[in-house]
């Protein structure tokens, strides 16, 4: 990772993957145990990082980037004790490339795994990058007119709402308001008017490492988050007229 | 390798959820240990056809439950496999991708050699499973989603030499049960109401009968069931089952011509003369169809197979043996293995007319 990070000293008792696809990146990390900084081992503690934009092929590169890591840390999937996942809001497919990933982890090795909101990822990511005083309120752009919404406290661990699909003139009324620190690809098309910064923060896995390590409760049953039905219509009623008398299943 | 191999098999690239354990000797032949399907058709009733979405997110909610399943009842450990095999297309993207990470997260989690398999060559091979043929032999394969014969002279070594041009004849059963307000699946619903009808009331076209090339074409049948039915407006029960009866014969007919076509042309291609002739895929569980063509095949003097029924649908069964052949010629692959949706058999194959401007999806 990055000599910039912000995120420190970080206790993980276990050997940790966290990994991410929910959105155009694809990501994945191992940390195990104390971790300050960078990559720098304090009492034997390392963090193993990718990081990768792409809006497509996560299904191809996810299995082999957590390959990768587990041959950098001299691990394998068996050494891991926890699995921290993003299940959404993201794309549709992205979310369930992740959760399918974790579920055949976990079925494999029986390794309980932690489901996390792709939204509080972010949080986490802005309060560690600017630390600040106000909520943190979440938005993604998913086109259409309708962002991802979701609202923090100033540490972005605490959830003040639940994950929601709002309406770009809904966004916009969250995003009016001074007390809040707006992120993500949907602060500027809310028309945030920050006077501090309000960095455009994308999901990466590494910082799940920090939520997971705060987070000792674990879901065994995880979904995919979606919270946008699926698009389709019931079909047309049949077109054709029946005798009153017909009767197809007779 | 002295013993037996054994290989889960993952299938998610339609509107079955299914995973199975296969068991194949170092002598070549299968033993099938476990196979679970969980038919989705409730979620896509109301919409009258498969819904990508609903298929995908049904996929996601209880592949893993499924593998757990067959496991199970398999007696295996995924320690005491020896590959993971899960489609990778043909199909539907959002459902391909969902079996397709699972099963390699299970190989890396397992330590287990992965394979990515064609769905098309697992219904070309599962003939081989269930009675021990081998190649050579001429194929046709009719399901929902496909209709094509091919010359399957090995593993990995397959000739496509007809294909629809426009519904795949599952599709064309589905349509018709459809349009005369009957149930999904279509298949049976129709096949049900034809055992009870006139076959001669209707003059229904036998789309590219006596044409050279022994392509398929069902589109301008379902056209012309549906003029009729239009015309007869009120349906009565015995309309219904006389345009059954009538569309169950003209596929008939039709296929066992076009069949005829493939039969001669195999024939002309492989250098060793042809002694056998398979039908797999869901409409090969149509009984009138494989009456047909069990005729044709006595008649050019062939050996006719058809799969149990079971496994002519769907199935993960099929997906384990296709990965248990490979796996025996030494074929593994990548764990950053592509989803192919369209991933023909034959990539040589000339694209059919009407197969839409990216080529032949399968």
């Amino acid at each position: 990772m990055s000599a910039s990070s912000p995120l420190t000293t970080l206790a993980l008792a276990m050997p940790t993957l966290t990994f991410d696809t929910c959105f155009d990146a694809c990501s994945a990390s191992i940390g195990s145990g104390k971790v300050a900084g960078a990559a720098d081992a304090v009492a034997g503690g390392r963090i193993f990082h990718r990081f990768e934009p792409m809006q497509t092929g996560h299904a191809e590169r996810l299995v082999p980037m957590i390959a990768e890591l587990l041959d950098e840390a001299g691990l394998t999937m068996a050494d891991i004790s926890r699995i921290g996942v993003t299940v959404g809001p993201g794309t549709f497919t992205g979310t369930r490339i992740g959760v399918a990933a974790a579920r055949a982890f976990a079925l494999a090795g029986n390794i309980p795994v932690i489901g996390l909101s792709s939204l509080a990822l972010i949080a986490r990511q802005a309060a560690l990058h600017t630390p600040q005083d106000r909520d943190i309120c979440v938005l993604v752009d998913v086109r259409h007119g309708e962002v991802y919404a979701q609202t923090f406290d100033e540490t972005g661990l605490t959830p003040r709402t639940e994950p929601r699909l709002l309406t770009l003139e809904a966004a916009r009324a969250l995003a009016a308001s001074s007390l809040v620190l707006v992120v993500g690809s949907g602060a500027a098309l809310a028309g945030s008017s920050q006077t501090g910064p309000g960095p455009e923060v994308r999901a990466d896995a590494v910082y799940a490492l920090d939520i997971v390590s705060r987070n000792y409760q674990t879901n065994h049953a995880i979904s995919p988050l979606y919270l946008r039905a699926p698009d389709a219509k019931p079909s047309a009623a049949n077109i054709l007229q029946r005798h009153a008398a017909a009767d197809p299943d007779r | 390798m002295n013993r037996q191999t054994l290989i889960l098999g993952i299938e998610t690239s339609c509107d079955e959820t299914a995973a199975a354990v296969v068991a194949r000797s170092a002598t070549g032949s299968g033993r099938i240990l476990a196979n679970v399907v969980r038919s989705q058709w409730e979620a896509h009733r109301a919409f009258g056809g498969v819904v990508p979405e609903i298929a995908a997110r049904a996929h996601a909610e209880c592949l893993d439950l499924l593998i757990e399943e067959a496991l199970a009842q398999s007696g295996c450990a995924l320690a005491d496999l020896d590959a993971i095999a899960a489609t990778a297309g043909p199909g539907l993207v959002g459902g391909l991708i969902v079996g397709l990470v699972t099963g390699k997260a299970l190989a890396l989690a397992a330590r287990k050699p992965f394979l990515a398999i064609n769905h098309l060559e697992a219904h070309a091979l599962t003939i081989g499973l269930t009675s021990g043929l081998r190649p050579p032999y001429l194929l046709l394969l009719v399901s929902g989603g496909h209709t094509q014969t091919l010359l399957v002279e090995g593993v990995g070594r397959y000739r496509r030499l007809g294909t629809t041009i426009d519904d795949a004849l599952g599709e064309a059963f589905d349509k018709t049960a459809k349009l005369l307000g009957l149930g999904q699946p279509g298949g049976p619903a129709v096949e049900r109401l034809a055992a009870l009808g006139n076959a001669a009331r209707f003059d229904l076209p036998r789309p590219l009968k006596g044409r050279v090339e022994p392509h398929f074409s069902f589109a301008g049948l379902k056209t012309a069931v549906r003029r009729q039915a239009i015309a007869l407006q009120p349906l009565k029960d015995d309309d219904i089952a006389d345009l059954c009866a009538s569309f169950q014969a003209a596929v008939a007919d039709a296929v066992t011509d076009r069949c005829a076509r493939a039969i001669d042309l195999a024939a002309q291609l492989s250098a060793d003369p042809l002694r056998h002739f398979v039908v797999a895929g869901g409409v090969a569980a149509n009984i009138r169809l494989r009456a047909d063509l069990a005729g044709l095949a006595s008649a050019r003097g062939l050996s006719f197979h058809v799969a149990p029924v079971a496994l002519c649908g769907d199935n993960a069964a099929m997906i384990a043996w296709a990965g248990a052949e490979r796996f025996a010629l030494g074929w593994v692959d990548g764990l950053d293995a592509p989803v192919r949706p369209r991933w023909p058999l034959d990539p040589s194959a000339l694209p059919a007319l009407g197969s839409g401007l990216k080529g032949a999806k399968a």
